[in-house]
């Protein structure tokens, strides 16, 4: 064995490195033929933990002049973004060692020619994106150019467990070992979640995983997190505003550091914060950038390679610079506003300090004083080692529907077959026959309710073996696969000419030509739209919009969730230990004085009339998507009693119920408001299901090829074939009720959108409270922050909802003050 | 119940009074009587005329035959309704608006012929619509009048709005109205649309999308949901 590993010792020493154990282990279990998971954070070596054994394993049976094409490794990446610099690593070591291997890119933007040169000269290495090896499944000759692959190396799994492109990569894998006669190894490489065995489990599949291994990396990351504290807390906190008043205090920390990561958490603020940085310190310009997924991706390119090379100081970016390697001169990483996500927030703090043996530092700036609570329990959740997991998804059709009809594409597919191999993924290992009939009935006849029309034409079943003999939906198919779901975006340019990026269509639509808003720093005014296009010019206008991107906003999860919880309580006890809720005692006295603060066992509502009408406030802690459907379910359950119309409002804290009438909550609460009785009937009612499961249609109707999206970057539709997914919904759901796809949707809706088992465990920890109700003079400290997200919801400019919002705070703080 | 209503009871957050309506509405516009039916559909008095914009006819054979699976169902039951609008209004002549077939002729447009020659005795009208695209011959086939515009009375009707002597009528846009309800909810509902000088029918086809119209201050608009017609009073 020490043989076969003294290539390796030999290239690490030429670096002047040495190995670390995890490396040595993942060595020789790949050596040993085994498949596994391994948990190492970004900028520990693991790269290189997984690609050396690749190239040992050759090593040890080939000479080294004998290298003959064929594809031997798949280094899966769920970024192209990353995939070049992987790409340039691994094609390091082999040049070092004088193999003369080839890594390939193959990613959306391979070119046509590169893809050419990758066909007839396979290298022995591909770096590739799940979406990319669908694509070359549908090429005819697939099982030939994959014969002599010996491992699939997924990296990042925990970004692509969870998610739709994971589905995709199980089943590629599937595929793949078959092809392989089962010698393949599956690998993955994996940052800490708190579910890394199931992990391992549906990376492997259910006939591979139970002989798999899990290596962990030890090395022991030190993370040390910094709250930005304010001078003076406002006792009446609100998001978004407290951030950039911070700056003073933020730019010694930037100044004091080489480079700087400042992440926030969506794509508006990354514009905002990088406006507000300009404005304070002018003279960063130069030296700052901005970095998002909307933006162009030359522009993004170019942001990384300044970083690589050190010459940026300052890069304010959303989770698009989450992963990836190492930008080696980041020391510094700042995260605005909650993470929301104990997992999340380490891997930002992993960007920075990658030395062995360095901290990894992170500041954390609050958006509202409130926030302060996160940073606390963020520090103990990182120390405790509690991290969220990553549910799998199961039995995603849409993504079963597009695999079978790519490989009836590329020469056709025997069902048995390709059901035995199914089944040993984890995402279909409980599919029933009866939804494999349908599937296959969806591809080719098109579902029971046209069964008998011949003018579908999709799959064919030509003597057992399911094919596709229209050109033409072949070709549409190849171009689908893969294709991202989303708000149709429209791309941004110059009048001039020249891309800068994409918006959603909803954005662009409130717009009128004249208007000004902020783009990738820029501030541009809206011309007219044309085939697809947003036509800009610049302005000089100094107020704008922010456009806001879907996806934007991510609840609390459970885990901080219960420690926030958790902070309270102990703050109500006497304990303020951390600094930040040292910080923030004054809030918390303010609101002990004028209401309570609420105890683990507890669950606050406090009542109180303003000129805004009559509210109620319900403080329980869980994540703002629970609190958007437990908000509709409490306004339901209460006009039952008396007819009454709401308006709701909603945080990661707490929710809202505003009404024009005094509200009968002492009434509902004998009536038992929170029953689990009638729960699922009452959120049906209370909130538009059907709507939410349209909009997730929209992704489930793409995926599965009912939704046709053009071809890629022309912009050019298929004439005649337009319908927007809602129709497609509407159809089905009055003529084709069966239909499996819509069953998913609603499924998605419930599991992904409501968090449902989330939503009743949330149900039965408050009937397990003592409900305390409290009339308060004026909103709390607690109160307000929920109070002016009504504002923020009426189309307010920036300023005049900062001017609103201060109104009201002075107004309070004046209050407080007269006690 | 409609998910709709379950929004409407919260209340809507707009400055707008609705009223709602379960059936039709009668309309007085240029001294004329119309009636707006909760199908999608205007009958007008004084002519006997029923008019309806939009059916997009053939357009689930169109994309069935591109490997997209709409079922067939979708258009019987487009036919089923205007004959029940035919028993309700009995109507002497029926103008369709425009758009009235999707695509290349298919088997669905067999459907439609033989639906049509279950009323010899009625007239039918198509203006002509940029999806229209047949020839010529099937319409004769089908008993069809063609014409690109059409004047009667008070009203001009197109496909597309036009600026006309007369009250422009037209279809082609697909109106509807954004409607917002609580907790970011909101619903879009086809609508029909009455300015000072023209108006825009609702598509009529169930296989149809719907754009948003803009409405500026004394437009009547009027949504359709489930059998209800709710008239938004600016």
């Amino acid at each position: 064995m020490n043989d076969k590993l003294a290539p390796a010792y030999y290239w690490f020493a030429s670096k002047g490195w040495r190995p670390f154990p995890f490396q040595e282990q993942a060595w020789r279990a790949y050596l040993d033929g085994k498949s596994g998971l391994l948990n190492a954070p970004t900028g520990s070596g693991k790269t290189y933990a997984l690609w050396m054994p690749c190239l040992l394993e050759h090593l040890a049976c080939h000479d080294i002049a004998e290298v003959t094409p064929g594809v031997r490794v798949l280094w899966v990446t769920p970024l192209r973004a990353l995939a070049k610099d992987i790409q340039r690593a691994m094609q390091e070591v082999c040049d070092d060692l004088q193999l003369r291997w080839a890594v390939g890119l193959r990613t959306g933007d391979t070119t046509p020619s590169q893809r050419q040169a990758q066909k007839k000269k396979a290298p022995q290495a591909l770096v590739i994106t799940p979406e990319s090896i669908h694509v070359l499944m549908s090429q005819s000759d697939y099982p030939n150019y994959f014969k002599d692959l010996s491992c699939v190396i997924v990296d990042e799994w925990h970004e692509l467990l969870g998610t739709k492109r994971g589905v995709a990569t199980e089943l590629a894998i599937s595929r793949l070992k078959a092809l392989t006669d089962n010698r393949l190894k599956v690998w993955g490489i994996s940052a800490t979640i708190g579910n890394l065995p199931q992990a391992r489990r549906v990376l492997l599949g259910e006939d591979l995983y139970k002989k798999g291994i899990t290596l962990q990396a030890q090395i022991d990351k030190q993370v040390e997190v910094t709250s930005v504290l304010p001078d003076e807390v406002e006792k009446f906190p609100w998001t978004g505003h407290l951030g950039t008043r911070l700056l003073p205090k933020i730019m010694p920390i930037i100044e004091q550091s080489k480079t700087t990561l400042l992440f926030t958490n969506t794509r508006s603020q990354t514009e905002l914060w990088y406006q507000a940085i300009l404005k304070f310190a002018p003279d960063l310009s130069g030296v700052i950038a901005m970095h998002h997924g909307s933006m162009d991706h030359d522009i993004r390119g170019w942001v990384e390679d300044a970083l690589h090379a050190g010459k940026l100081k300052l890069v304010v970016c959303t989770s698009s610079l989450d992963l990836g390697v190492d930008f080696r001169p980041v020391d510094t990483v700042i995260q605005v506003g909650g993470p929301k996500g104990v997992a999340r927030f380490f891997q930002r703090a992993g960007r920075s300090g990658h030395q062995p043996g360095s901290v990894s530092k992170i500041y954390f700036v609050p958006t509202h004083s409130l926030e302060l609570v996160e940073g606390a329990a963020l520090r103990e959740a990182i120390a405790e080692g509690t991290f969220e997991s990553r549910k799998p998804l199961e039995k995603s059709l849409d993504v079963l529907v597009q695999y079978l009809v790519t490989l009836a594409v590329s020469g056709g597919f025997k069902p048995l077959k390709i059901l035995q191999e199914i089944k040993n993924t984890y995402c279909y290992r409980l599919l029933t026959a009866e939804e494999w009939r349908w599937c296959l009935e969806f591809i080719t006849t098109g579902g029971k309710s046209l069964g008998q029309y011949d003018e579908f034409a999709k799959v064919y079943n030509d003597d057992g073996v399911y094919k596709i003999i229209n050109k033409r939906a072949a070709t549409r198919h190849k171009l689908s696969i893969g294709t991202i779901v989303g708000d149709p975006a429209l791309s941004v340019k110059y009048l001039s000419g020249g891309h800068i990026g994409t918006v959603e269509e909803s954005f662009i639509s409130r717009l009128s030509p004249g208007d000004t808003f902020w783009f990738a720093g820029k501030n541009l005014e809206f011309v007219r739209i044309k085939d697809l296009t947003v036509l800009v010019r610049k302005s000089s206008k100094k107020s704008g919009l922010t456009p806001q991107w879907g996806g934007g906003r991510l609840p609390l999860s459970n885990m901080l969730a219960d420690k926030i919880r958790d902070k309270l309580d102990r703050a109500i006890k006497g304990d303020y230990t951390d600094v930040e809720m040292q910080t923030i005692k004054p809030i918390l006295d303010l609101q002990r004085q004028w209401s309570i603060v609420p105890p683990k066992d507890q669950l606050l509502i406090e009542k109180t009339k303003t000129r805004y009408g009559f509210h109620l406030f319900f403080y329980s802690f869980e994540g703002m998507f629970v609190h958007e459907v437990l908000g509709g379910v409490v306004a339901l359950r209460i006009s039952r009693i008396q007819p009454i119309s709401f308006s709701i409002s909603m945080n990661d804290y707490g929710f809202e119920l505003l009404s024009d009438q005094e509200i009968p909550i002492e009434e509902a609460l004998e009536y038992d408001l929170f029953t689990e009785d009638q729960l699922m009937a009452d959120i049906q009612e209370s909130i538009n299901m059907t709507e939410m499961a349209k909009r997730k249609f929209r992704d489930v109707a793409t995926i599965s090829g009912l939704i046709f999206q053009g071809y890629p970057g022309k912009g050019i539709r298929a004439k005649h074939l337009q319908a927007s997914s809602g129709i497609l919904y509407k159809v089905f759901e009055e003529y084709d009720q069966d239909n499996l796809l819509l069953r998913q949707s609603m499924e998605e809706v419930l599991t992904l959108q409501l968090e449902h088992s989330r939503l009743f465990e949330a149900v039965r920890r408050i009937n397990q409270q003592k409900i305390v109700l409290k009339e308060t003079i004026k909103p709390t400290p607690f109160a307000f922050p929920i109070l002016v997200d009504m504002f923020r919801r009426q189309n307010l400019t920036s300023e005049q909802l900062a001017d609103r919002i201060q109104k009201m705070q002075m107004q309070l703080e004046k209050a407080a003050g007269n006690q | 119940m409609s998910c709709f209503f379950t929004v409407l009871r919260h209340g809507y957050r707009m400055n707008k009074r609705l009223e709602v309506t379960e059936g039709n509405v009668e309309l007085e516009v240029c001294g004329e009587n119309l009636i707006l039916s909760p199908q999608k559909a205007v009958f007008w008095k004084q002519n006997q005329s029923l008019w309806i914009s939009d059916l997009h006819l053939g357009k689930a054979g169109h994309f069935r035959k591109h490997g997209v699976p709409i079922p067939r169902a979708v258009h019987h039951a487009d036919l089923t309704r205007i004959s029940q609008l035919i028993q309700e209004f009995a109507p002497a002549r029926i103008l369709f608006m425009g758009d009235l077939f999707h695509s290349e002729g298919n088997e669905e447009w067999q459907d439609f012929v033989e639906w049509r020659h279950t009323y010899p005795s009625l007239e039918m009208l198509l203006i002509e619509g940029n999806h229209d695209i047949l020839e010529r011959t099937h319409y004769q086939r089908a008993a069809l009048q063609v014409a690109d515009e059409l004047a009667i009375g008070p009203f001009v009707f197109t496909h597309e709005k036009q600026f006309t002597s007369g009250y422009n009528i037209s279809g082609h846009v697909h109106p509807c109205v954004r409607m917002q309800g609580l907790a970011r909810q909101g619903v879009r509902l086809p609508c029909f649309y009455f300015s000072s000088d023209h108006a825009l029918l609702p598509a009529f086809g169930g296989f149809t999308g719907t754009h948003p119209v803009k409405t500026r201050k004394n437009d009547r608009v009027i949504g359709v949901s489930d059998g209800y017609l709710i008239s938004l009073m600016a």
